[in-house]
């Protein structure tokens, strides 16, 4: 969890670092979240295709609009797509999207009940999958977690 | 005989060095020249051509970008007000286009929307022939798939002069804007929900089509700027570590009394025009910075950047420069009764991000319609969490009020761009003297494809 904290505020971070000469700070700082992230991603390591392939990192679920927002850090920069799974109460992950391995946000605008939608991502290149980032829930209908949701 | 418009890129400015530039600042480029193919004083008759290029924007690769006539930003047209401009037009794009002239009043089939013109398809041409009737500092951009098209780079600036203009020792024009560039040079083709939201904003800011150049400048000068955002999303909120800024015109000119602000805030569209006397010795160094500013959805905690230096010359100071105190009085509309109301908002239909006027989507959002010659006041409510940039077409507007609290007088000013903030609403009037269809959107350009824009109906007189 204390990864978790730490990657918050460096999402702050990027989101005040995107230019110019902050890049260099942004690549160190990365490689050292990177490690991180190794320890906050779940599932198997036999797999050596999926343990090359570094899992995404969830940043936020968050409201908006009356759905969820999910924002991630891709710690694999040439993922082909990031693919997202959702499960709704004790029932099992379904595929909700997948996007291009360089965008690191969608919205969900088919979560718009009031309840807690899970989330979590992976990485695919090729044939090959990362193991699964951390998993993050939100609830639309909740304004007081517009600021990022619960791991 | 052919004459030349002033026009330049990738030229230095002509301006002395102090040779302290920090490796890799390039020189903030000029504008781009363009032929003037006509012998008549009384007109300029000029040719462009949409076209694919390559740009370096990264040190060791380029980037395909759409251009006109070859460069980012595309030429300056400089013109003088009665000038008529007539330009052929040639699309060697891969896809159909439009030239929009942002800001100007023309007749409405030269406005480049599809409202009043067919889409020029690839290998096509088009004339658009207008008259300059207004001074001030204009730009023009496709109004097809403009989210896309301007964002690859279509775009253009034309400096109209007045018979007034204040007198200044240097004047830059300065072209706003930001992109994203993957590694490998390429633009990214997917547009993610935040950038549907918020408008696509870059990973580099550009001025003139440049990262971080410097200008010199001498101390004492009296400068002007004109200053236009031709971003996608991004608000530009301008500010120089010493300085205020003047502000002497907008959109539409100057305005009658100047105003100083710390803190120079513009939205996609619009324009600036500002002065202000340079202070300090050779070598001193000021760093142009866009300061955060909340327009919505948290960002107001984005950092502040670095767009741009000024560097003090070794030149000689000068003395005895004074800051312009007034401009000509604007004609001022007649307040009266709210003639429309656009209430702007956000939303979602069918799990996709959609953004309305009156709670419509372009093209469902109901026809405006009114008579030529008319004035009409418009109430353009933002009901969203986020700021929105209102842009009429074809004629020139002024605010009367926000939230019910009537505009100072001393700030009259001709617009044809502004701020709707959050949860705000402003009360507007324009005259309508253009008959033809006119397009009002949002020019955060994903929000226009995303349904936030109309359309106007000026009807022609019986």
């Amino acid at each position: 969890m204390g990864g978790v904290l730490l990657l918050d505020h460096w999402h702050q971070a990027r989101r005040k670092n995107c230019f110019g000469t902050a890049s260099m700070k942004r690549t160190a700082l990365f490689v050292v979240l990177s490690a991180l992230a190794i320890g906050c991603s779940g599932g198997d390591d036999d797999d050596s295709a999926a343990a090359a392939l570094q899992a995404p990192m969830l940043m936020k679920v968050m409201p908006m609009e009356g759905a969820l927002h999910l924002e991630w850090m891709n710690m694999q920069k040439d993922c082909d797509a990031v693919e997202a799974e959702r499960k709704m109460h004790n029932e099992a992950f379904e595929q909700v999207f997948s996007v291009p391995g360089t965008v690191d946000n969608k919205m969900d605008g088919a979560a718009t009940e009031d309840m807690d939608y899970t989330y979590r991502l992976r990485c695919k290149k090729g044939s090959s999958y990362s193991d699964y980032s951390n998993e993050m829930s939100g609830n639309p209908t909740d304004e007081m977690a517009a600021g990022g949701g619960h791991g | 005989m052919k004459r030349w418009l002033l026009l330049s890129v990738f030229a230095s400015v002509a301006c002395g060095s102090s040779g302290q530039d920090e490796p890799g600042s390039p020189e903030l480029p000029q504008l781009t020249t363009v032929e003037n193919e006509s012998d008549d004083p009384s007109k300029v008759e000029v040719s462009l051509e949409a076209r694919v290029a390559q740009k370096r924007y990264l040190s060791d690769t380029s980037t395909p970008v759409w251009t006109y006539n070859g460069s980012v930003p595309g030429p300056l047209l400089d013109l003088s007000v009665g000038t008529e401009l007539a330009v052929h037009f040639t699309n060697s794009l891969p896809e159909e286009t439009t030239i929009h002239w942002h800001g100007m009043r023309l007749p409405a089939a030269m406005d480049g929307t599809l409202r009043m013109q067919e889409p020029v398809k690839p290998g096509d041409a088009f004339d658009y022939r207008f008259v300059a009737k207004d001074p001030g500092l204009f730009w023009f951009h496709p109004h097809v798939r403009s989210d896309e098209q301007v964002e690859k780079g279509l775009y253009g600036v034309i400096r109209v002069k007045g018979t007034q203009e204040p007198q200044s020792d240097q004047e830059t024009i300065l072209v706003l804007d930001d992109v994203t560039v993957s590694p490998d040079g390429s633009l990214p083709t997917y547009l993610d929900d935040e950038s549907k939201m918020l408008g696509r904003q870059g990973n580099t800011l550009l001025v003139n089509g440049v990262s971080s150049p410097v200008l010199h400048w001498r101390a004492g000068s009296l400068q002007r700027f004109r200053i236009v955002n031709v971003a996608n999303g991004r608000f530009f909120n301008l500010a120089l570590e010493g300085y205020s800024w003047l502000v002497i015109g907008t959109d539409g000119g100057t305005m009658p009394e100047p105003y100083e602000t710390e803190k120079l805030l513009i939205s996609p569209g619009e324009r600036y025009d500002v002065m202000l006397i340079v202070h300090g010795g050779a070598g001193d160094r000021v760093t142009l910075m866009n300061d955060p500013y909340e327009r919505g959805h948290d960002t107001g905690q984005d950092a502040a950047m670095p767009v741009a230096d000024f560097l003090v010359s070794d030149e000689a100071e000068l003395t005895n420069r004074s800051l312009p105190s007034s401009f000509p009085m604007l004609e001022r509309l007649d307040d009266g009764s709210v003639d429309h109301q656009l209430v702007l908002n956000e939303g979602l239909r069918k799990g996709e991000l959609v953004f309305t006027i009156n709670d419509a989507t372009f093209p469902d959002v109901p026809l405006i319609q009114v008579p030529a010659g008319s004035i009409q006041r418009i109430e353009v409510t933002n009901e969203s969490e986020m700021d929105h940039p209102f842009h009429l077409h074809g004629t020139f507007f002024q605010l009367l009020a926000l939230n019910g609290q009537a505009t100072a007088s001393t700030k009259l000013a001709n617009k044809d761009t502004i701020i709707v903030p959050q949860m705000s609403s402003l009360k507007l009037v324009a005259r309508f003297d253009e008959p033809g269809g006119w397009m009002y959107h949002c020019h955060i350009l994903e929000h226009a494809e995303g349904g936030m824009m109309g359309e106007i109906d000026v009807e022609q007189p019986q």
